[in-house]
């Protein structure tokens, strides 16, 4: 009993002195919102774009090629006839002004048949179609080349079709291997097949049909801004208490508080709780302030959220307290702390969503425990996910608090000696 | 003026021997450009994640999902049915794919299938990019379907078997997925995202400021430990350690800079000779800006720790307003603001010279601002500068 009441003093006489910090309450719970709104207001209207997508297809063939027929066919729609989402195509007549259009970013793209693109089927030499993007553009260069992909193949499927059907009727006798009915073969198979369509979906197996259950609503950016400042600053908050750890340490204080009736246990207790309360104190004045103020969705799983906030809490006390337990002086403690918190923080994805990330680098990011707590928050927050989604990272931050926990419980010393 | 030189050249030599100073000027800006490179530089490839209702779970619904997974940059996140509606309601998905049961039934039977897009608007831009790779990926199982159709039925009544046309139409189709009819090739022009150009000179410039507006709490530590007041009983003026201090901190923010420069130089191969000189110039210009608002910081502190919250909040802002880690849209109000940020006029100059278009002649506003900052600075810090704790 005594010891709690020990490690009960420690942790509260800790918090006075942080309260007593008006720089120190400043920066870790007034400075964020001020990135918080900041970020908020860059971001707003993210994720709200919902225009139809134009896609541009040119040919440099003369007027007659089978292009212009693919192109006809793909252009004839008129966009009130288009299902959502179905992009919309368009022909544009000149190759020079398209590419001059894209150099000029006035553009972000198109398709273009090449000027032998007929002749070259015929002769069955093979051809090629060239998607010409600007290189800031990766979505839409992705699109245009989904559908040149399918144009191409939708040709190669012909061209299967043709051969396969006079391979047969040569085969079973049912035309003679001669020059001249081959090709009249072929054209009444190519009539055939372009009376299907060009894009043959008159007689398309696999069809589509599109359910529209609303608008697209922008994300709100407070979603994924107040919980990735809310991993940085409570894990720099308490890694910069490391230092305040080994200040007591070097002048002293911790064995003087040996001398007294105060154990080595209740020291490390009282150090880690006046930390974890700390983190409380942000944790809810985030949350309070995040819902009325900004809005914010927690999700399917509100206890998700809190129960990850809390981790992080703990996890960052460990760290702490570890920290403290590694640096031989006050100075070292506190560069430590900068730099591991400045690190991690973006490495985490705590100042661009790590969903953003390409794979490599998510995978890297998983090393820190900001990764995690920024992945169970994205989850649920983000992307509607329920609570069984974010309990691996529940455990991964458990796993991390453990870590940190042990090393500081192993080297844990009240001397400076 | 000797003497405030020797001061100066003191300090530069402790922090070129301080590790952990040098870490933070140097490592952490390396690491958090090369971070932001990793993240968002050549950033080449659509990636998204497709939702993907299964209610059909046969092999042509199973063959769809391992297609479209292996598509580069897809992930599918698997859904049911009830998951998939509940995140579309409230709009946490924009566009699902559904298999409906009896997908492959239909299919195995000859007959036609149909997939549903269940979508917001218009799926959203990466929806209706995710929609076209799913109907390209449906598609090329749709027409092995038709190929099988359309040559069987121009063999109707020719009296070749069955199987005989399988084996056909499936070794045609498998060369023309080695050798394609028509392939595809893709021509990246203009308009390329310099992500150097964009972030490397704001890293710098931030770590810059950073340093030295952190060094303020080491002129406050020697104060309060009565080291400056020491200083002074030797023939060193208050003027004088007050100018050393501030020579040191330029001189640690040029070094700073220069070795970031030269490691670029060296990596990035952006630099001409004179084009480097030339950033050196304004890495001078702005180090003498920062050190001047590191000198008001040192002289307005009270305590070590009351000088490092000061430091760090002022450089977040400034970091923040000056558009480090993002492009802020000309004319926009955040650009307005961002004019207060020295980060800005930093950020600008060096840019103007690393894009390679500018000569220093093209930063000469820039120049002019930080060079005012310095001065105006200056005045202020050396009105307000205390050797002695409420002495001189």
């Amino acid at each position: 009993m005594l010891q709690l009441t020990h490690i009960w003093l420690i942790a509260v006489k800790d918090l006075k002195i942080f309260v007593r910090d008006r720089a120190a309450v400043f920066f870790f719970i007034v400075f964020p919102f001020i990135f918080i709104i900041m970020f908020n207001f860059l971001l707003s209207g993210i994720g709200g774009e919902d225009e139809r997508l134009e896609l541009h297809l040119v040919t440099r063939e003369p007027a007659g090629g089978l292009s212009h027929q693919i192109i006809g066919a793909m252009t004839k729609a008129e966009e009130s006839q288009l299902a959502p989402g179905q992009p919309k195509m368009v022909r544009d007549k000149d190759y020079a002004e398209a590419r001059r259009a894209v150099e000029a970013e006035e553009m972000p793209g198109f398709i273009a048949f090449p000027a032998d693109f007929t002749e070259k089927l015929s002769t069955g030499s093979g051809t090629r179609l060239e998607v010409v993007a600007n290189a800031g553009n990766t979505n839409y260069r992705a699109a245009l080349s989904g559908v040149a992909g399918a144009i191409a193949a939708e040709v190669g499927a012909d061209r299967v079709i043709v051969e396969a059907s006079i391979a047969l009727m040569v085969r079973g006798g049912v035309i003679p291997p001669d020059e001249a009915s081959i090709n009249q073969a072929v054209r009444s198979i190519m009539d055939r097949l372009m009376a299907g369509g060009a894009g043959g979906e008159e007689s398309a197996f696999i069809d589509f049909a599109t359910q529209k259950v609303g608008e697209v609503e922008a994300e709100n950016p407070a979603n994924f801004v107040i919980p990735g400042y809310l991993v940085m600053f409570v894990f720099f908050a308490a890694a910069v208490a490391a230092e305040a750890i080994v200040r007591e340490r070097q002048n002293r204080t911790l064995e003087r508080l040996l001398a007294t009736s105060v154990r080595r246990e209740s020291i490390l207790g009282g150090v880690f709780t006046g930390t974890v309360i700390r983190g409380l104190v942000q944790i809810v004045i985030f949350w309070t302030l995040g819902i009325l103020a900004f809005r914010v969705d927690l999700g399917l799983a509100p206890a998700a959220v809190f129960i990850l906030s809390f981790l992080m809490v703990i996890m960052s006390a460990a760290f702490s307290v570890m920290l403290a337990t590694l640096a031989r002086t006050q100075r070292s403690a506190g560069s430590l702390a900068v730099i591991t918190a400045l690190v991690l923080a973006p490495l985490g994805g705590c100042w661009w969503p790590s969903f953003l990330y390409p794979q490599w680098l998510q995978d890297i990011a998983k090393i820190t425990p900001h990764a995690w707590a920024n992945d169970g928050f994205n989850k649920v927050m983000v992307f509607g996910a329920d609570f069984s989604a974010a309990v691996p990272d529940m455990l991964a931050l458990a796993v991390f608090a453990a870590i940190f926990g042990f090393i500081a419980v192993w080297r844990f010393r009240t001397s400076a000696v | 003026m000797k003497r405030a030189l020797y001061v100066a050249l003191n300090e530069v030599r402790l922090y070129i021997r301080d590790k952990g100073d040098l870490a933070f000027g140097m490592l952490l800006p390396i690491v958090t450009f090369a971070l932001m490179y990793g993240a968002f530089g050549g950033h080449t490839l659509f990636e998204a994640t497709a939702p993907i209702v299964d209610e059909d779970g046969g092999p042509y619904a199973a063959r769809l999902v391992a297609q479209l997974e292996a598509v580069p940059g897809i992930d599918i996140d698997r859904l049911t049915a009830a998951q998939a509606d509940t995140r579309l309601e409230r709009s946490d998905l924009q566009l699902v794919l559904y298999i409906p049961a009896g997908f492959s039934d239909a299919l195995a039977a000859g007959e036609p299938a149909q997939l549903v897009f269940r979508q917001r608007g218009n799926g959203g831009q990466e929806g209706q990019i995710l929609a076209s790779i799913i109907r390209g990926v449906a598609g090329d199982i749709d027409r092995e379907f038709r190929v099988h159709r359309q040559v069987a039925a121009g063999l109707a009544g020719a009296a070749v078997p069955a199987d005989r046309i399988a084996v056909t139409v499936q070794e045609l189709l498998d060369r023309e997925r080695r050798q394609p009819a028509v392939a595809v090739a893709e021509e990246v022009v203009g308009g390329s995202p310099d992500f150097i150009n964009q972030f490397l000179p704001g890293i710098v410039v931030m770590y810059v400021l950073f340093s030295l507006t952190l060094s303020a709490r080491v002129i406050v530590e020697e104060r309060k430990r009565g080291t400056l007041e020491r200083l002074l009983t030797t023939r060193l003026s208050v003027g004088g350690l007050y100018f050393g201090k501030f020579m040191s901190s330029v001189f640690r923010g040029f070094i700073q800079t220069f070795i970031l420069l030269g490691l670029s130089y060296i990596v990035f191969r952006f630099f001409t000779p004179v084009s480097f000189l030339a950033a050196l110039v304004v890495a001078f210009v702005f180090a003498a800006a920062a050190a001047a608002l590191g000198m008001i910081i040192a002289s307005i502190a009270r305590s070590e720790d009351g000088a490092a919250w000061i430091g760090v909040v002022f450089t977040m802002t400034m970091v923040m307003l000056g558009g480090t880690f993002f492009q802020v849209a000309e004319g926009s109000v955040l650009d307005t603001i961002g004019k207060i940020s020295i980060i800005t006029y930093g950020r600008e100059a060096l840019g103007t010279i690393i894009a390679g278009s500018g000569t220093l002649g093209d930063t000469v506003f820039q120049l002019t601002v930080l060079a005012g900052v310095a001065v105006v600075g200056l005045v202020i810090s050396r009105l307000i500068f205390r050797a002695v704790p409420g002495g001189k």
